[in-house]
């Protein structure tokens, strides 16, 4: 039985869509379960055969429990359920069942702010003649990033419903471009601000997988000694402060640092990160103001994904644009395509060396979508089904693959060769992470106080 | 004691170009120097890019200061009336007290967050006392001084500390004179010298001895209490005074030897008497001196009501000299 949510210990299985024998594709529903919280259809992580199914349909199961068998072949024998626990990770999906948990009004609104998924560029600034040219490695390289971290997200998602990480995660797939594209315009010694939904932003910048992978598994080996956790990832050597999971309160933070930058002269930027819905917050209003009349050297980089939790960008915002803002405290916003990790390099580049000119911050919305829930236990019923699937059809990632075989700048080999060295660069850190030493209990009291 | 704060702030300033301040209307030219004319002429020496004028933000002031102590500076920044810190709590309470802990001990905050307190005639949101606020969040130290001498000497420390700071001024006790001066302000008189010296943080201060009642208190509340000694000394009482002088860290053992010598203690605050820094401090004796108590411990605090605006209401809520002296005599005369 996946780990359905923090707060969920056990499910009940609403019936198999399965039989024993059957052939189970990989994403394929699997059996319907009913929580406390929710009701939803598993999707198989794995492709394999049915072999037995130890829960039946109207039973409960509990977390992390086995309740099937899967095989690899039709006839493969095992040594029973004891021996031979079924690998226990699966796909939630967010199809709509009669769990009644949303409330008609909120979905239909959904339906009806179903927005196109292309967005339309508004202020965007001509082209620079002196707009930096991608490399071929340039390109390759940030590729492979944003496919480390999918890759990476994948991974603790599947650890998260084995119940092997403890917590909770706000994952960010979907989002790669933004974080990657902004990351890669980065200099040593700059720094970034994050958010409750760090693990991106953290793999762009350069902080090790390894230690982000302790971080989850709350080994004294993470990035922050176990005290941290998933929200408050970050490794300053690396350019990232510990993310603030306040909506809103890493915004002055980074208008501070800029400050530091500025007063102490050094070349240096800061890319502060956040979504839409903390524009509406008035850190957000009182820290992009402040670094408007003091040309701060920071980029405001707004990853509007169109939700804030559940709640529609046009519920909470009057004006169309988070970039429209901007105009409030005489800075330039524009508006990108956040799924286009070229097109945020380039628009990023703009805005830091601005930033690194003197000439003040700039506020960059890029829009984006998150492919997964807003938090573990988010269903994403709140969501049409036609905007989700039409956001996937623009996945940042297989997008950009695509553009990379077209220009012949990737080889379809190397596709797999990428995929296959990150996997074991997963498997390595997952391996570490487990191996590491837990904290003492009595960390718990160290690090409060600067002695 | 607001040019023995000017004089610390002057002195770090000089000694360290990384000590900048940030403030409203602080170093404006032709202006105040802050509400309270701590930062008055510092902006003249030390230019603006030292002493900066902040938008009326104060979240932002205390999250750029953070931000720009995580940079490397080591920010001073002020609220006009400490009542303000409610608009910086999330960036005090959530990011600069917990930053370190949350990067597994590889950050630090070095900044002071300075905020006037206490009860003027300005009614409910310009006249609270703050301190147990703070008092209760790991990672924020406070200090509260009650003369210039101390004020100079623990601004200086507070400045050099790696930690958040949140320094306590109370508005009575900036002086006399001046054209910010309080009505009804002492006129607190001390000798502050012009050279360097620094308190240390957690050291209490035991500002008159005595055998019969330990009176621990601080800010506003320690010459309150001082003047009610004097009172309790005409029939023949005689009361240890001490004053905090830090909340966080508290010098325990300066008010565990007192207590365990008097067996009575009266704890004075300005601030409301539910979940005051008293009640800790009177947890912590019963805890600790149960055996060496002769008498319930009393707390003589403000009632559990807002600041009221009429002199005549204020008189009543800021605890007196004589509420002191009558906490302090029916703990004395106890069975």
């Amino acid at each position: 039985m996946p780990d359905l949510g923090q707060t969920v210990a056990e499910g009940k299985i609403v019936r198999w869509l399965k039989q024993p024998g059957d052939r189970v594709e990989k994403g394929e529903p699997l059996f319907e379960v009913e929580t406390d919280k929710v009701t939803m259809e598993v999707e198989a992580f794995r492709a394999g055969y049915l072999h037995e199914i130890l829960v039946g349909g109207g039973e409960i199961a509990g977390a992390a429990t086995p309740i099937a068998i899967l095989t690899d072949s039709p006839n493969e024998s095992h040594g029973g359920p004891s021996s031979h626990a079924p690998e226990p990770g699966f796909k939630k999906t967010s199809s709509v069942t009669a769990s009644g948990s949303v409330p008609g009004v909120q979905r239909k609104h959904a339906r009806r702010r179903t927005t196109s998924p292309a967005p339309e560029r508004v202020v965007a600034p001509p082209r620079s003649t002196t707009e930096p040219k991608l490399t071929t490695d340039q390109k390759l390289g940030m590729y492979r990033r944003m496919v480390l971290c999918r890759m990476f997200e994948e991974r603790v998602y599947y650890l998260f419903l084995e119940g092997r990480l403890p917590g909770t995660i706000h994952q960010s797939q979907g989002q790669e471009a933004s974080a990657v594209g902004v990351c890669s315009v980065l200099e040593p010694g700059d720094m970034i601000t994050s958010t409750h939904r760090p693990h991106s932003h953290a793999i762009a910048r350069g902080v090790s997988v390894t230690s982000l992978m302790a971080e989850l598994f709350a080994k004294a080996t993470g990035c922050c000694r176990g005290k941290g956790g998933s929200m408050h990832v970050g490794d300053r050597d690396a350019g990232m402060l510990p993310a603030i999971a306040i909506v809103g309160g890493g915004i002055p933070l980074a208008a501070g640092c800029a400050l530091s930058f500025q007063y102490l002269k050094q070349p240096n930027i800061v890319a502060c990160f956040f979504g839409e819905g903390a524009t509406n917050i008035g850190t957000f209003h009182e820290g992009v103001n402040i670094a408007a009349i003091w040309d701060l050297p920071v980029v405001f980089v707004c990853e509007n994904n169109r939700y804030a939790a559940s709640t529609a960008v046009e519920k909470v915002m009057k004006v169309r644009r988070v970039s429209e803002r901007a105009a409030a405290y005489g800075i330039p916003g524009e508006t990108q395509d956040g799924n286009d990790v070229e097109v945020v390099y380039r628009a990023m580049a703009r805005a830091a060396a601005r930033a690194r000119d003197g000439a003040g911050p700039t506020l960059l919305e890029l829009e984006t979508y998150r492919l997964a829930g807003h938090s573990r236990s988010d269903p994403g019923h709140y969501r049409a089904a036609e905007e989700v699937a039409g956001w996937k059809v623009r996945d940042p990632i297989a997008a950009y693959e695509t553009r990379l075989l077209a220009e012949g700048l990737l080889r379809p080999k190397a596709v797999a060769e990428i995929r296959s060295a990150i996997d074991h660069e997963l498997d390595e850190a997952v391996a570490r992470a487990e191996q590491g030493p837990e904290p003492r209990p009595e960390d718990c009291l160290s690090d409060v106080f600067s002695e | 004691m607001v040019e023995a704060l000017r004089e610390a702030l002057r002195e770090e300033m000089r000694r360290d170009e990384r000590v900048i301040l940030l403030g409203e209307d602080i170093g404006v030219e032709g202006g105040f120097g802050g509400a309270f004319t701590v930062t008055l002429g510092l902006s003249e020496e030390f230019g603006h890019r030292r002493v900066i004028d902040t938008p009326i933000s104060e979240a932002a002031i205390a999250g750029v200061a953070t931000g720009a102590a995580l940079g490397g500076l080591r920010p001073v920044a002020d609220v006009q009336y400490g009542d303000f810190l409610f608009l910086a709590m999330d960036q005090l309470a959530n990011n600069a007290a917990k930053l370190r802990y949350m990067s597994g001990g590889k950050l630090t905050v070095p900044m002071v967050f300075r905020a006037p307190v206490g009860a003027t005639t300005r009614g409910a949101q310009h006249g609270q006392s703050l301190e147990a606020f703070f008092m209760h969040v790991p990672g924020l130290k406070v200090a509260c001084p009650s003369n210039p001498y101390d004020a100079k000497g623990l601004l200086k420390t507070a400045v050099r500390d790696d930690n958040p700071v949140i320094f306590f001024e109370h508005k009575l006790l900036y002086g006399s004179k001046g054209s910010r001066k309080e009505k009804g302000g002492l006129q607190v008189l001390g000798v502050v010298p012009e050279e360097e010296y620094l308190i240390p943080f957690g050291q209490a201060k035991v500002l008159r001895p005595g055998r019969d009642a330990t009176i621990v208190a601080n800010l506003l509340m320690v010459h309150k209490s001082m003047q009610a000694a004097t009172m309790l000394a005409d029939d023949g009482i005689e009361a240890e005074v001490i004053d905090v002088r830090t909340l966080v860290p508290l010098d325990w053992s300066t008010v565990f030897e007192s207590v365990e010598k008097t067996g009575k203690l009266i704890i004075v605050e300005e601030d409301n008497l539910t979940g005051g820094w008293g009640a800790e401090v009177a947890a912590r004796i019963a805890d600790s001196c149960i055996d060496y108590l002769d008498a319930p411990i009393r707390r003589v605090a403000a009632p559990d009501t807002p600041v009221p605006f009429a002199p005549v209401m204020e008189n009543f809520y800021v605890p007196s000299a004589e509420k002191i002296v009558a906490a302090v005599n029916a703990v004395v005369s106890w069975r």
